[in-house]
């Protein structure tokens, strides 16, 4: 049998941070109470999950962003870049 | 309508990279017959080349021999089977030179590319390519491209740690302060020599490459502590050393500092515990290749406008 180990730190300045360290401070059971806690609110967070309505806010967000450039696909902070460099930069590069 | 592809192609004295991912160590053996293994197998106007194996001596000027030019011909044999295009193929590529050689050298380097009617064949496959435009742009800054809009509104230090130089300059609103531009020749290459020789006094023979994965953190089990304890001891040092320097030449380490080059990735752990830099960023190292084909894409289609 494998068991697994994750270690937990709460900031005791934050509000919510204090709320659950005290929360589970209280359990005897904390890794099926942790178990139970997470397995319920992802189901709940699942209910309201409509793929269609996530595709098409990405859609609008990529548009805005003027377009995937499929050369660069796949490649951090590519896209966004695109269109928006001032014509500076290119008259620098004469000037070096 | 011929097939074209655009590259970003990053000729390192240690490795060349291009914007599609591709590496490969900057070295090749060279034979006049076909050699036994033909991994990596370059077949260029009747030579062979075992592409990757034995680092090139550094090259300052890559113009005055054909070295630079084979280690690209993978490198484009690579990018045209990304692109799954065939037959004969025009490239465009976007290639670059450190900050302080950049104005005296950018017309010889654009030159050296532009050819036609290459023929070679790379892994068994024959290739037909014509390289019919090249535009050079600076080292270092090309990477910062890549996340110019994070900068482009602030005073930032930009560190290219490469294989033979560290060039570092200064960046106001996404302009380069051609005042503060530097190269010092202590790139990572210099580390790993000094390593090799502080462990042959005991003796111990290690390669470039188990040092280059250990001072990454990469820890082969093979080597006992000691070995260990030399590499983080001197990677330290190095890493101090330089920053130190950096200081001297009036850069204010307050200010955001971003650091390129496969010399920064593999130093990256001891960059970060270093007390001297307070915000640091560290790009990748395809960073300068995916700049240069963004400044290739976004010049020729100011070109063509």
């Amino acid at each position: 049998m494998t068991t697994k180990r994750i270690n937990l730190s709460f900031s005791i300045d934050r509000e919510d941070d204090l709320k659950v360290y005290r929360i589970l401070s209280e359990q005897k059971y904390k890794t099926d109470y942790v178990i139970n806690a997470v397995l319920s609110y992802i189901g709940e967070r699942d209910k309201g999950f409509d793929k269609e309505k996530i595709k098409e806010a990405v859609k609008e967000a990529i548009e805005k962003c003027g377009g995937i450039s499929i050369e660069n696909k796949g490649k951090e902070n590519n896209s966004c870049v695109q269109h928006e460099l001032p014509d500076n930069i290119f008259d620098m590069f004469d000037n070096l | 309508m011929r097939n074209r592809i655009l590259l970003g192609l990053d000729n390192g004295n240690k490795c060349t990279k291009t914007s599609e991912g591709y590496i490969s160590e900057a070295g090749f053996i060279k034979s006049n017959n076909e050699p036994i293994s033909t991994s990596n197998l370059l077949i260029y106007e009747g030579k062979f080349y075992s592409i990757g194996n034995s680092r090139l001596s550094v090259q300052m000027d890559k113009t005055v021999n054909q070295d630079a030019f084979i280690l690209s011909l993978p490198a484009i044999a690579d990018a045209i089977n990304k692109a799954g295009v065939e037959g004969e193929v025009d490239a465009i590529l976007g290639v670059g030179l450190p900050i302080v050689s950049y104005g005296t050298l950018k017309k010889k380097f654009r030159e050296y590319f532009l050819r036609r009617d290459i023929e070679f064949n790379f892994n068994k496959k024959d290739y037909k390519i014509n390289i019919i435009d090249c535009r050079v742009y600076p080292q270092g800054y090309s990477s910062l491209i890549t996340v110019f809009n994070s900068y482009r509104n602030l005073l930032c230090n930009v560190i290219d740690i490469g294989g033979y130089t560290i060039d570092f300059f200064r960046v106001e609103n996404g302009i380069i302060d051609v005042s503060a531009c530097y190269s010092l020749p202590n790139g990572i290459i210099t580390l790993i020599v000094n390593i090799q020789q502080e462990l042959l006094k005991t003796n111990i023979r290690l390669t470039e490459i188990q040092i280059q994965e250990i001072v990454a953190g990469k820890e082969p089990v093979l080597f006992e502590a000691d070995i260990m304890e030399v590499i983080k001891v001197m990677s330290e040092e190095y890493v101090e050393n330089i920053l130190a320097k950096i200081e001297e030449y009036g850069f204010e380490f307050r200010n955001p500092s971003i650091f390129t080059g496969g010399g920064s990735m593999m130093l990256q752990k001891f960059i970060e515990k270093c007390s001297r830099v307070k915000y640091v960023d560290f790009l990748d190292q395809f960073a300068n290749a995916r700049g240069y084909k963004i400044l290739l894409e976004q010049e020729l289609r100011r070109c063509y406008q």
